[in-house]
């Protein structure tokens, strides 16, 4: 005898018969096997029957859609094509709710369907029964409910992939196009300040140690170990200056010597202890830079590292063509006392000639109006330079006729140890403009003896008329 | 030696007919706690004795500890995000239990009346009439528009997409279908297990 079982609800019955597992009578013993499940719906026509198998699947198919329309959430593996369910349900329109049988258990689409309609209040109704029978342990024990929540893989986003991932593949292409654009900007190119590169190595190394702006990472053995080829390279420098045209403008070369000393004075920081005065003869172009340079003695060729001649020397790429550019001469002597002399060159054996080889436009009859070469020995005693210094200022006081000028006026005058004028040079241009109104050019002696022993005086002629005399290098300690 | 601590506070019962589901973290997400409040909402405007009736069901349920009071039970609904006055806190898994089981426990003594909605409103669609037509489902629809409004935020973007009557109406009518299938049997696990649709590994 079959155990029946009903649930009924307002809207839906649902009625199972089945069998016991132990075959009793009892019609209260639990219902282990099922032979016939029938599901009506009340107020439509058709109901849904069969066996076990449909009943899962009503059960799964209701149950599922349960939870969908309480979370608005679908799960896609229940609309699969892939395994075709019997029974459907579907959400339609006007809130209804369709389900769907598929009667025989062959999968084929063709066969048409079982559908009902259901309202809202029906399709709960029918989840009620389902969930009663779920329930019931008395029917069926083995089937229980079983819910889980849908897994993340089947939730599409709210947001479609395309318009998710577009600010992404913005910000990855502005990245790219902002790089392409940034990698074209040239890097900017560092050119070291040389004061001129050399076609030889041994050129381009004084070039480098000349820069004073760049950093010096060069170790100082490297700047020290050039200083033969220094000067050989400033010598052959000087060696091509001297076919060069020279500069006969008095103006410009007495402006060259003025600026010349005066660079020179400005870079000889480090007076070293010298014994004997470093006479150098040193080219200077038209605009003021030092373009060779040669010894004249021994001590000038031991010592050159000493003087601030190779720093300041601007050697030309190439000596041959700027030995076109027109050049001039002087004699560059630093003195044991830290001085610097700069003259205009002379040759040695022009040294007492009374022809300025240079100044054209103070070309008298004059003698010794040229400029004064080294001093072979020089006079130190104090008692000497001082008769001296009185005899030259009674000299010149004697014979002075004007007596103001517009500036001072400073000259460089010799003396022997007589007392005699041996030579005189003015010292910048005001003086040069005014020699001829001193008193000096008339003094001087013409024969004098160039190693005779000789002093230098500074004899100025000041604005206001008050004459004074001094030695050149300074009173004896 | 004696003990002077207190004895410990063990979870009810009740709450464990509910599965913990298997989450990236101990919180609940962000649909979740938007549902249960719009589930308490909903059911506010059913019934005008609802906030009371939330915190007697409370008691009865024994859930006082995890609800704590009127505030507490503020405190837990404003977890939601669309909220004006939105907690930053999250809101635990026993929180979320409690609030549904007083949400299922809640529908089941409104049966009828959800019932009947929910009949009425096929009714009026069948026959193509306006919603004023049903006046228990007006003042329903009325009174779920009045709270949502003056309890959610305007300017997040999940509230303005309710922005007109119709959407709200339809958003009403949807929690009334929802309701009326946390009336069954295992109504309170059916939503439990909705909640977290999409959101578990």
């Amino acid at each position: 005898m079959t155990i029946q079982r009903q649930y009924m609800l307002p809207n839906c019955n649902l009625v199972l018969e089945g069998l016991s597992a132990d075959a009793t009578d009892d019609p209260l013993a639990p219902m282990a096997m099922i032979v016939n499940a029938e599901c009506q719906i009340i107020g439509q026509q058709g109901s849904l029957k069969g066996g076990r198998d449909f009943l899962e699947h009503l059960i799964t198919a209701v149950s599922g859609y349960a939870q969908e329309v309480l979370s608005g959430i679908a799960a896609p593996e229940r609309h699969s094509k892939g395994v075709h369910q019997p029974v459907q349900i579907k959400a339609g329109e006007g809130g209804y709710h369709h389900l769907l049988m598929w009667p025989d258990t062959n999968p084929s689409e063709q066969s048409t369907p079982l559908e009902i309609k259901l309202t809202t209040v029906q399709l709960f109704d029918l989840v009620e029964a389902i969930d009663q029978l779920l329930a019931d342990t008395q029917t069926l024990p083995d089937l229980t409910l079983s819910l889980k929540p849908l897994s993340r893989r089947y939730v599409k986003p709210q947001e479609p992939l395309v318009q998710r991932a577009t600010p992404v593949a913005i910000g990855v292409s502005t990245l790219a196009v902002a790089s392409v654009a940034l990698f074209l900007i040239p890097t900017p190119k560092f050119e070291p300040e040389a004061a001129g590169s050399g076609s030889d190595s041994s050129a381009s190394t004084p070039a480098t140690t000349a820069a004073d702006s760049t950093p010096a990472t060069e170790p100082t053995a490297d700047a020290a170990a050039p200083t033969s080829s220094d000067a050989a390279s400033a010598a052959s420098a000087l060696d091509e200056a001297v076919n060069a045209p020279p500069i006969t403008d008095a103006d410009t070369l007495v402006e060259l010597q003025d600026q010349l000393s005066r660079q020179l004075r400005d870079a000889w920081i480090t007076k070293p202890e010298l014994e004997d005065a470093l006479s150098y003869r040193v080219a200077v172009s038209a605009n003021g830079d030092i373009v060779g340079f040669k010894y004249e003695n021994d001590a000038a060729l031991a010592n050159v590292d000493d003087t601030p001649l190779p720093k300041l020397a601007y050697i030309p790429l190439d000596p041959t063509e700027a030995a076109k550019e027109p050049t001039a001469q002087f004699r560059v002597t630093f003195t044991p006392e830290g001085k610097v002399e700069v003259e205009p060159w002379r040759k040695p054996d022009e040294a007492t000639s009374s022809t300025p080889p240079a100044t054209p436009s103070l070309a008298t009859a004059e003698p010794s109006s040229s400029q004064l070469a080294a001093i072979t020995t020089e006079i130190r005693d104090l008692q000497t330079l001082e008769t001296l210094q009185k005899s030259l200022s009674t000299d010149i006081r004697d014979k002075r006729t004007k007596r103001k000028y517009e500036a001072d006026l400073v000259y460089r005058v010799r003396l022997t140890e007589s007392g005699a004028i041996a030579g005189y040079e003015f010292t910048d241009a005001v003086s040069q403009k005014h020699l001829n109104s001193t008193p000096l050019p008339s003094l001087a002696a013409t024969d004098a003896d160039p190693d005779q022993a000789m002093v230098d005086f500074r004899v100025v002629f000041t604005a206001d008329g008050v004459l004074e005399v001094s030695p050149w290098k300074g009173w004896p300690d | 030696m004696q003990l002077h601590s207190p004895p410990d506070q063990s979870t009810p019962l009740i709450l464990d007919s509910l599965p913990d589901p298997d989450l990236l973290q101990d919180e609940c997400p962000r649909r979740a706690r938007m549902q249960i409040d719009l589930l308490l909402l909903a059911i506010e405007a059913l019934d005008l004795g609802a906030s009371e009736a939330m915190l007697v069901a409370s008691r009865e349920l024994e859930l006082k500890d995890v609800i704590r009071g009127r505030v507490g039970l503020w405190l837990l609904r404003s977890s939601n995000p669309m909220r004006r006055f939105s907690q930053r806190r999250p809101l635990k898994l026993i929180e979320a239990k409690a609030m549904v089981l007083i949400a299922c426990f809640l529908a089941k003594k409104l049966t009828v009346l959800i019932r009947q909605l929910s009949l009425g409103y096929q009714q009026l669609n069948d026959k193509h009439l306006g919603l004023e037509h049903h006046f228990r489902l007006a003042d329903y629809l009325s009174r779920f528009r009045t709270h949502f409004r003056s309890r959610m935020n305007p300017s997040r973007a999940g509230v303005i997409a309710y922005s007109t009557d119709e959407k709200l109406n339809a958003l009403a009518l949807r929690l009334l279908s929802q309701l009326l299938l946390c009336t069954g049997t295992f109504g309170a696990q059916r939503l439990w297990s909705s909640l977290f649709d999409g959101d578990v590994a």
